[in-house]
């Protein structure tokens, strides 16, 4: 398989996951460990650095063939075009991201609600044009779906990428004990 | 006999104003432009909002936006975390010397803003940094004065160049005696003396720009000239306060000693270009133009807000734009010109094709015989060469200290201040990210400025920051919300607006009617409205908005008092002759609607909104063919009025011409999404029992539960999930449904008396406003609607007298 993986979607939307699903299913990962595992994501980000300083500089993406790397909406703008990408697009609530994300750093938010929902929304809007106009394949998976019922969804994923892996045994990666923010109203 | 070749002077004055301009001419004060004036066109030049020169002269000399052309605002990154001013490199687009540099013409370009580096065409270029005297805040001596680097090409011509500058220590107190008769005296007053001076520099920094372009218009062959002049914007900026009248508060002392500074700036200006006059023939083209105009009379703010490009307020929306020469029409006015037309027009002189992505347009209205116009995809898609910049300035600070330090001395930009014990390093990468900030803020008002609110609001979410609160950006983000129909983030904003206590409750009262009516409130935006104008009775803005806000609730009587004060006021503004010729056209009068929306277009040629409502109103009065080109232009102005296409088919129906009929029938195929079929009527019980009816046939439909419209839905995009046959809509908002559907429209007649005694039972109104008011109400709501649904091109209408009408063949075909 010669296409990087991209796992894209909008922060605390199961991008991590989806990571980890895919270091399961055996498929190598672009990280350098900066960021380690915390209470928010116990099992890990599987992050690189080198993403966060994509506009200025893609160069890191030319040693991405056949590996994945996860990079939130909208920095995947930033890819390079000239290389070939299947993206894996996390989708979560928008309503949940927003209590996660506050959850997170511990700052109520409430009073920018809207503010962040819209500039989520334009986040989404512009990934989905840069995809669309380079005509990169994506897969949305939807969170609470692949929480709710992971084989099934899984089994999406592991067509769409072309694994060689079981969806039944990358279920086991998806940990109930993470869908915790859930909200529940 | 060989046709002459063309041959163009341009000449452009920052911020010129026909006010000044046709008192001066009048007085026999400025005849070399009114030799200009008599024996060509003149007409009011629209300019852009945000008003700023730099991105307005990159506007004229491309004919493109600022969002297109990338340069915005007065400073740019200098690539290594500090700023720089503005320079030539942050353009993204051909200018007009790039154009004519490919076709082989000569150019002289003089002092544009911005144009350092200066680039390498076919002709002269000399920037607008070539004169400045100043290294920092430090003044140069006259006798070791380099000129700024990169500010002549070619580079030969520079030292000739440079010893053609003045510099304002050649400017002897008498030589500003003109425009302060006691300047001589003044001079020994030390506090006095600083206005002497900026007076002294603004005449050598115009003194040096005009001496370079009659040395280039003698010694060099060229097709083209164009100088660019800053000074009477800055003579402005500091003096339009003395100007007479005397404003309040103005002391009688300044008031005589400055009072004629400005005038004199006018007469100055007429005075250079009389000399250009006489360097040229009669068969050379003259255009003269500027980018704004600048407010003298009781317009002029009385004070000045202290953000960046807070002096910008002082800046009038039009300028001025003469032309006379060989083909051009002598003594005739133009109307509807932009800055964006500059350079498409120029192009046509020389038969050059005009590029599709242009902005603007060319005035072809100005030729006495006009020629089709070529056009081309782009000029970015030809690859000859046009000229590239001679250096590479990003980096390196050669040059800009003195011209940023002439920004922060214009008011343009803050300086950059460091306080004692404060952390240097930290309060330059804030001031850096502040400066950015704000050229991100010009960025948006210029997507706003042309209606594209979605871009605007996504860069205001970046930008705006509750931690560093500017009003400015928070008004601008809130109106991109309400225009996108976000209106509950436009209240969250609100909220934090409130909270914040950043402006006048007033204001924020208009922002709320604004919201309100979004959200289908028209009593609560009624009531901010009314607080509003309590606390601003003589705000332009105020009152246009709380016009258009009338408008939308119908209240065309109130509409117009509105509309017409901001007229009285302000009798250039496009918006109040607009909203009068709605208020107008609402209450079926089509001769002053006409009027008033051929004084917007007037005001400003770019306006889609007032040819729609023009054609509309001349469809309206049988004027089909010249209703036609006005729906013709809104198509041509790439406007999303869909509206357009349906007036043309229905012209085209009215006049039996088969062409067009299948023309439009077919483009509204494409771009219509199809028919919808609505039941609307008063609420009473002849609706009730229709609706009933029409589900007992088994026939579904959307709202028949709320005949009042309490919970009718926001906005219009749910009408595209509507599954049901029929969708009921109150008649109250029969105005919101969306022009992209045709519509079939089943209007139920009823009884005012029975509509009043429903209302009254259904226990909405206490028993005492069952009276005249509410019959009185229930009839406007009647006349309104009925008025409006005859101006639709887009409604089939029926109307249903008994409830046996619906079990009709006509009303059963009708409705499937």
């Amino acid at each position: 398989m010669s296409e990087i993986i991209v796992v894209t979607g909008l922060p605390r939307s199961g991008t991590s996951l989806m990571m980890q699903v895919l270091n399961k299913a055996n498929v190598p990962i672009l990280q350098d460990g900066v960021r380690e595992s915390d209470i928010s994501n116990p099992q890990g980000y599987f992050e690189l650095e080198d993403v966060k300083n994509i506009v200025a500089d893609n160069s890191f993406l030319d040693k991405a063939e056949g590996k994945a790397v996860k990079i939130v909406a909208p920095l995947p703008i930033y890819m390079k075009t000239n290389l070939k990408y299947k993206m894996v697009f996390m989708r979560r609530d928008i309503e949940e991201i927003l209590q996660s994300q506050e959850k997170m750093l511990s700052k109520d938010q409430t009073s920018e609600r809207e503010k962040f929902r819209t500039i989520y929304e334009f986040h989404l809007k512009k990934t989905y044009r840069f995809l669309s106009e380079h005509d990169i394949p994506f897969i949305d998976i939807n969170y609470n779906e692949l929480m709710a019922s992971p084989v099934p969804t899984l089994e999406q994923v592991v067509d769409f990428l072309g694994l060689e892996a079981d969806a039944e045994s990358l279920s086991e990666v998806v940990n109930p004990e993470l869908y915790r923010n859930r909200n529940e109203g | 006999m060989e046709k002459k070749k063309r041959k163009v002077l341009l000449v452009g004055w920052d911020a010129c104003d026909w006010k000044l301009c046709d008192q001066l001419m009048a007085e026999g004060h400025m005849p070399a432009f009114k030799s200009i004036v008599d024996r060509g066109v003149r007409g009011k030049i629209a300019t852009l909002d945000p008003p700023l020169s730099p991105m307005l002269w990159t506007s004229m000399a491309t004919g493109v936006r600022p969002y297109k052309h990338g340069v915005l605002g007065f400073v740019e990154s200098n690539g290594k975390g500090g700023i720089m001013p503005i320079s030539s490199q942050g353009r993204k687009v051909d200018a007009f010397w790039n154009m004519f540099t490919k076709e082989g013409l000569k150019s002289n370009v003089v002092a544009w803003w911005p144009s350092n580096p200066v680039e390498s065409i076919n002709g002269v270029m000399v920037s607008n940094r070539f004169h400045l005297e100043k290294d920092g805040n430090k003044v140069l001596d006259a006798e070791d004065w380099p000129i700024a680097p990169a500010s002549v090409y070619p580079e030969s011509l520079a030292e000739s160049l440079a010893e053609l500058r003045v510099h304002p220590q050649d400017i002897s107190g008498h030589l500003v005696t003109p425009f302060v008769p006691r300047a001589v005296e003044l001079n020994k007053k030390e506090s006095e003396e600083t206005k002497l001076k900026i007076i002294a520099k603004f005449l050598a920094h115009s003194s040096s720009v005009h001496a370079v372009t009659t040395e280039l218009l003698d010694t060099t062959e060229w097709d083209i000239t164009a100088v660019y002049h800053d000074a009477m914007d800055h003579f402005c900026h500091a003096f339009m306060k003395f100007h007479p009248p005397k404003m309040e508060g103005m002391s009688e002392e300044a008031f005589e000693l400055y009072s004629g500074v400005v005038r004199g700036a006018y007469v100055w200006h007429d005075m250079m270009l009389q000399r250009l006059l006489s360097q040229i023939d009669e068969d050379t083209t003259v255009i003269i133009c500027s980018d704004h105009g600048f407010h003298s009379d009781h317009l002029r703010p009385k004070f000045l807000p202290n953000v960046p490009s807070g002096p910008a307020i002082e800046h009038a929306p039009y300028g001025v734009f003469v032309a006379a020469g060989p083909g051009i029409k002598k003594g005739e006015h133009i109307y509807g010109a932009s800055i964006l037309d500059i350079t498409p027009t120029l192009l046509t002189l020389f038969d050059l094709p005009v590029g599709r992505d242009m902005d603007g347009k060319p005035l072809m209205e100005m030729y006495e015989d006009p020629k089709p116009v070529k056009y081309i995809d782009s000029w970015q898609n030809d690859e000859r060469f046009g000229g590239e910049l001679v250096a590479d300035f990003k980096g390196e600070d050669a040059g800009n200290e003195a011209a940023l330090q002439q920004l922060i001395d214009l008011g343009y930009i803050n300086d950059l201040q460091i306080e004692k014990g404060e952390d240097a390093e930290q309060v330059s990468k804030e001031y850096f990210q502040n400066t950015m900030r704000e050229n991100n803020f010009y960025l948006a008002k210029s997507y706003a400025s042309n209606g594209k609110y979605e871009e605007c609001l996504e860069i205001m979410l970046e930008i705006e920051d509750r931690n560093n609160p500017d009003f400015r950006y928070l008004i601008e983000t809130i109106n991109a919300a309400i225009k996108t129909k976000r209106f509950a983030l436009a209240e969250e904003y609100l909220e934090y607006f409130n909270k914040m206590e950043l402006f006048a409750p007033s204001y924020l009262d208009i922002l709320q009617a604004k919201v309100q009516l979004g959200l289908n409130n028209p009593r609560l935006a009624f009531k901010a409205l009314e607080r509003a104008t309590k606390n601003y009775p003589d705000s332009i803005e105020v009152l246009v908005d709380m016009g258009q806000l009338l408008n939308a609730l119908r209240e065309s009587d109130r509409a117009m008092v509105a509309f017409g004060k901001a007229i009285e006021k302000d009798p250039d503004n496009p918006h109040a002759h607009l909203g009068y010729g709605v208020a107008a056209k609402s209450m079926e009068d089509y001769e002053t609607a006409l009027e008033y929306f051929l004084n917007a277009i007037d005001c400003i040629y770019h306006f889609p909104l007032a040819h729609l409502h023009l054609g509309e109103t001349l469809a309206l009065m049988k004027e089909y063919e010249t209703a036609k080109r006005s729906f013709e232009v809104v198509i041509a102005m790439k406007s999303p009025f869909i509206k357009a296409y349906r007036w043309l088919y229905d012209l085209a129906e009215i006049t039996e011409n088969e062409e067009e009929i299948k023309k439009y029938k077919a483009l509204l195929d494409t771009i219509s999404q199809g028919t919808k079929t609505v039941i609307t009527g008063l609420p009473g019980e002849k609706l009730v029992r229709i609706l009933e009816s029409l589900s007992e046939q088994g026939i579904s439909i959307f709202g028949k539960d709320d005949l009042l419209g309490e919970n009718f839905p926001q906005g219009n995009e749910w009408y595209d999930d509507v599954n049901e046959e029929l969708i009921y809509v109150p008649m109250s908002m029969l105005g919101s449904i969306p022009e992209r559907y045709s519509y079939r429209l089943l209007f139920v007649n009823d009884n005012h008396d029975d509509v009043a005694m429903y209302i009254n039972e259904m226990g909405k109104l206490r028993k005492a406003t069952y009276n005249q008011n509410l019959l009185e109400a229930i009839k406007k709501q009647e006349e309104v609607s009925r008025v409006w649904m005859s101006q639709q091109p887009n409604l089939d209408i029926v109307y249903l007298n008994r409830t046996e009408d619906v079990n009709t063949d006509l009303i059963q075909a009708f409705i499937s």
